[in-house]
């Protein structure tokens, strides 16, 4: 049992990752919380759905073309919405309520244009399970695994190696300075809410084959995406990863061993003690306002 | 000029005297209904709205509840039971509706229903939970099935297969629990013992641990009691992970959850139930449900993905059948006859004769098998199990 637990918990966890990510590089990219990710990753398999299986596209090109059409929602979003509060010098809670108010409007804009019924989204691999180590798992399982540590290890290099990201990272810790040296911020936040949209999409489309796609299916997701992004310190790429894999083997080893009935109660538990006793969590990435 | 004045005085009179039947005949008979339109389970809202408003236009065109025409308020419960008590006060006391039908969740109905009851309001409910219709409700009926009458039905098809163990996975809506814990009790009335209990809350979507928990307690079957959105994810993620023995399940396995589940994972469950899910209208040979499935079809261009639908035909034709033996539609006398309804409904025969306000009181059990329900009488007879065990390599 403990090594279907261990695979269970870490292929959990490399969903919960992905969904953290976009969390941690929106914040570290822009300074600002944003909760729709989990809402966004449901409007990617919708996508995804649409693509791969309505329109009978291969999956790589259904999985570049939702990833596409999510960076420009990300893009719009900032533009049309966090960059309009921004630009009238709201308090940052205003801009935290503006993307509850979008994630609402999302799972029932994704019920008016594709139904209220949970849709089948097609196995992406010819079988329905592989075994690994003598444990069956589902191939798109273990995609979700590699996608999220391949999307790790870029965005790291991205936000630390790039001129793009460094840029990205000045504009977050004090835009007026960054604007001085001639970065174009709003671009710049731009980007960043692109790219955490299509990371979420990436998410979205490879656990449709898993879970099935529906309206709703983002939401849960979504509050343990940003529960691991605290475990493992907000804005922190590897702390994003390892908080998700450690949320996702901590649930999974509640149930297994002691009962589902704590599940989640265990993800919001973990979420408290890190924000009570160490709020830069496990790779002690401080508050951009700290600094 | 007193002349004209009487003529038009006697002219309004006659118009008056002609316009009183007039607006008899034309006053309608509200039925409100509340179903979750939106929301978690509202696929299953939908289709039985979509057959409770085919069975009101089939009534209107065949004369109505005692030749008024029936008018139906529909609201949207979004799933939720606090919306569907708002809703309820709303039907009850601004809108005043005569009758009422409910949502297929039984935590709603659980939630409304004693609102209508207390409003002396002609109700049915939708929802397949044991708890509500415990209730000493006597304006409350039902003209689905009854899970906990489907139970012994269904747990008996563990003692035909020889099975000692089995593990249950529940949810925690109110249709899902209490039928788990109803299974749990009869089960162990029956010697099978119960080897693990596993749960989910709503909106979780992974069911991996549970499920290892599950299968390494080594169950000869696992029992799924949950709604039906959750039911297609969960059989898939239970065949992925490896399951491949017989599944019991609290209801039909619809065609809307195969279609999430996949047929080759959905092949081996098991259950109770009046009635099924048709990929077409020819796969039926049912004349009365082939006529219904046709209708749907006609009217929304797809068809029946989930039997919540036969539950709202039925509902209100055991409403038109109860308002032609009472003569009448006020709502004590609709009650009083609803007692001596018996028709034949898509699942059989609702027979309402026994007082327990339940159409439904016995069901034929069946196993899904590459996209057919056969009987599991049937099936056993036939070899089926044998061919199960060859196939999937089991030792039960």
């Amino acid at each position: 049992m403990f090594l279907r637990l261990l695979i269970s918990g870490l292929v959990l966890g490399g969903i919960y990752s992905l969904i953290a990510l976009g969390y941690s590089l929106i914040y570290k990219a822009s300074g600002l919380m944003s909760f729709v990710q989990g809402d966004v990753m449901t409007l990617g398999a919708y996508l995804g759905l649409t693509f791969y299986r309505i329109l009978g596209l291969p999956f790589v090109v259904s999985l570049i073309l939702t990833v596409l059409c999510a960076f420009a929602f990300g893009m719009l979003l900032e533009k049309g919405v966090i960059r309009v509060l921004l630009n009238k010098n709201v308090l940052p809670i205003y801009v935290v309520l503006a993307t509850i108010a979008i994630s609402y409007i999302i799972q029932n804009g994704v019920q008016l244009g594709w139904g209220s019924i949970t849709q089948y989204f097609p196995s992406v691999f010819s079988k329905s399970s592989v075994k690994v180590l003598s444990v069956s798992v589902q191939p798109e399982a273990l995609l979700c695994v590699g996608a999220s540590l391949v999307c790790m290890v870029l965005l790291h290099f991205f936000m630390t190696r790039t001129r793009f990201g460094t840029a990205m990272r000045a504009a977050a810790m004090d835009p007026t300075a960054a604007y001085s040296c001639g970065i174009n911020v709003s671009m710049s936040t731009g980007i960043t809410w692109g790219l955490s949209a299509g990371l979420a999409a990436i998410a979205g489309m490879l656990i449709g084959p898993m879970y099935g796609v529906y309206a709703l299916l983002g939401s849960m997701i979504g509050s343990k995406g940003f529960s691991g992004a605290v475990i493992g310190g907000y804005g922190n790429m590897y702390g994003a990863m390892v908080g998700g894999i450690l949320l996702g083997l901590a649930e999974v080893f509640v149930t297994g061993y002691i009962s589902s009935t704590y599940k989640n109660l265990i993800a919001y538990i973990l979420l408290i003690t890190f924000l009570f006793l160490k709020p830069t969590g496990l790779f002690n990435e401080r508050a951009i306002q700290d600094d | 000029m007193k002349k004209v004045l009487s003529l038009v005085l006697v002219a309004l009179l006659a118009l008056a005297t002609l316009a009183i039947p007039a607006m008899a005949e034309g006053e309608t008979f509200r039925i409100g209904t509340y179903f979750g339109i939106t929301g978690g389970n509202s696929a299953y809202g939908i289709e039985c709205r979509n057959a409770v408003r085919l069975a009101v236009d089939y009534v209107n065109q065949n004369g109505g509840f005692n030749g008024q025409k029936v008018e139906l308020v529909e609201y949207d419960t979004q799933c939720s039971a606090e919306e569907a008590v708002k809703v309820a006060t709303k039907l009850i006391t601004e809108d005043k509706v005569d009758a009422a039908i409910g949502s297929m969740n039984s935590g709603e109905v659980l939630a409304a229903a004693p609102y209508f009851n207390e409003a002396g309001i002609y109700h049915f409910g939708c929802g397949t939970a044991a708890s509500w219709m415990k209730e000493d409700w006597p304006y409350v009926f039902r003209a689905a099935m009854n899970n906990a009458f489907a139970v012994p039905i269904a747990a008996n098809l563990m003692v035909d297969l020889g099975y000692k163990t089995i593990a249950i996975f529940n949810g925690q809506e109110e249709a899902a629990l209490a039928t788990a814990n109803i299974f749990e009790e009869t089960f162990k009335g029956m010697g099978i013992e119960v080897v693990a209990r596993e749960s989910y809350d709503a909106g979780d979507t992974d069911y991996s641990a549970q499920i290892t928990k599950m299968m390494s307690a080594n169950p000869d079957c696992i029992l799924i009691s949950v709604i039906g959105e959750t039911g297609g994810p969960l059989v898939r993620q239970l065949r992925q992970n490896g399951y491949t023995g017989i599944i019991l399940n609290k209801e039909s396995f619809m065609d809307s959850q195969i279609e999430i589940a996949g047929a080759e994972a959905s092949n081996y469950i098991a259950f109770a139930n009046p009635y099924v899910t048709y990929k077409s209208v020819d796969d039926c040979d049912i004349p009365y449900m082939k006529e219904f499935l046709q209708r749907y079809l006609d009217a929304y261009g797809q068809m029946v993905k989930t039997d919540s639908a036969y539950r709202g035909w039925d509902t209100v034709m055991v409403m038109w059948e109860a308002s032609k033996i009472a003569g009448s539609n006020e709502s004590n006398a609709l009650v009083e006859a609803t007692h001596k309804v018996v028709i034949e409904g898509l699942g059989g025969t609702l027979d309402y004769t026994s007082g327990n306000r339940e159409g439904y009181n016995t069901f034929n059990s069946f196993i899904l098998v590459n996209g057919k329900n056969v009987l599991f009488k049937t099936w056993l007879e036939e070899g089926g199990y044998e061919a199960y065990l060859a196939e999937t390599g089991n030792a039960k």
